[in-house]
């Protein structure tokens, strides 16, 4: 009997805890569905992730973010203030990409920028600390 | 040449290349890419349009202070078979660049170059706020408006970058 209310007790927390985990990492009102399919959120206002604080803190206008892959990667929809695709910018956009891995724990993403019509995909090796950075035109990314 | 067939001017072309180059010392490698235009990748193959002749990936180091570690972040570049190619490119990724249409139009109608640079600017080409009064500068110091065309373009036919 009592074997059994202490498994049944270590279910309970194990459970809690797995949806606080993923509640703080992946926190939203607006989510339109579960695991396996995936995930949007529209409502910014009250999604709570890193990502977002260091976006803001880089002037990228944030939309939209969709979670494949059971949630482990992300596409953040983006509007810069300045142009992507210019090298000029390029030493700027180099910590963006780098602050941006870090705060999503190094899961690779994209950041898809309707404007510049373009998909900035980050893969990421952090073993390794290496990065690449693809630019992909509009709809024309292979699927993750 | 290539003002002929962007609607960029030349002086711009030539300042910018000056900027952004450090005077033809940078030009990623055997690349001769004078302004760091990138390749783009398609269905996970690297593409670099009609001009470029083929493309390069470059390595930047990028040091982390709070973690104090480096991070390696590459990147793919388009490469030219000479500076001409480079320039032409140049010209057509601000010509099909929805950014800058308001600074191609006008400089179609007034063919001010120093109203260019400021358009460069507000669309968003340089996050430095002095990057049209830097391009100005070269421009007038090296009088450089004196290869610029005097009339409007005729845009002869080139596919999109």
């Amino acid at each position: 009997m009592n074997k059994l209310f202490v498994k049944s007790l270590c279910a309970i927390l194990a459970s809690a805890l797995s949806l606080l985990v993923s509640s703080y990492c992946w926190s939203d009102s607006s989510i339109s569905s579960q695991n396996k399919t995936p995930v949007v959120i529209t409502d910014i206002e009250s999604w709570h992730h890193p990502v977002k604080d260091v976006l803001k803190k880089n002037s990228v206008l944030l939309s939209k973010v969709e979670l494949k892959n059971n949630r482990k990667y992300a596409i953040f929809h983006v509007k810069f203030p300045y142009d992507p695709q210019s090298s000029v910018n390029d030493a700027l956009l180099r910590k963006l990409y780098v602050a941006i891995l870090d705060a999503n724990g190094w899961w690779g993403y994209e950041m898809q920028d309707n404007e510049d019509q373009i998909t900035i995909k980050v893969t990421a090796n952090k073993k390794n600390k290496r990065i690449t950075v693809d630019v992909i035109p509009l709809g024309q990314s292979s699927a993750q | 040449m290539s003002e002929l067939q962007t609607g960029v001017p030349a002086s711009i072309t030539i300042a910018q290349a000056i900027l952004e180059s450090g005077w033809g010392k940078h030009h990623i490698g055997k690349a001769n890419n004078y302004f760091g235009v990138k390749a783009q990748t398609v269905y996970g193959k690297v593409v670099y349009g009609s001009v470029a002749t083929g493309f390069v990936d470059r390595t930047t180091k990028e040091h982390i202070k709070k973690s104090n570690t480096n991070i390696f972040i590459t990147a793919h570049f388009r490469s030219y078979k000479n500076l001409a190619g480079s320039f032409l490119d140049h010209g057509l990724f601000l010509k099909y660049n929805p950014r800058y249409q308001k600074a191609l139009t006008t400089y179609a109608k007034n063919r001010d170059a120093d109203e260019f640079a400021r358009g460069l600017q507000e669309g968003g080409y340089a996050t430095d706020q002095h990057y049209a009064e830097l391009l100005i500068s070269i421009m007038k110091k090296h009088h450089l408006y004196q290869y610029n065309r005097k009339v409007a373009n005729t845009i002869v036919g080139v596919s999109k970058p």
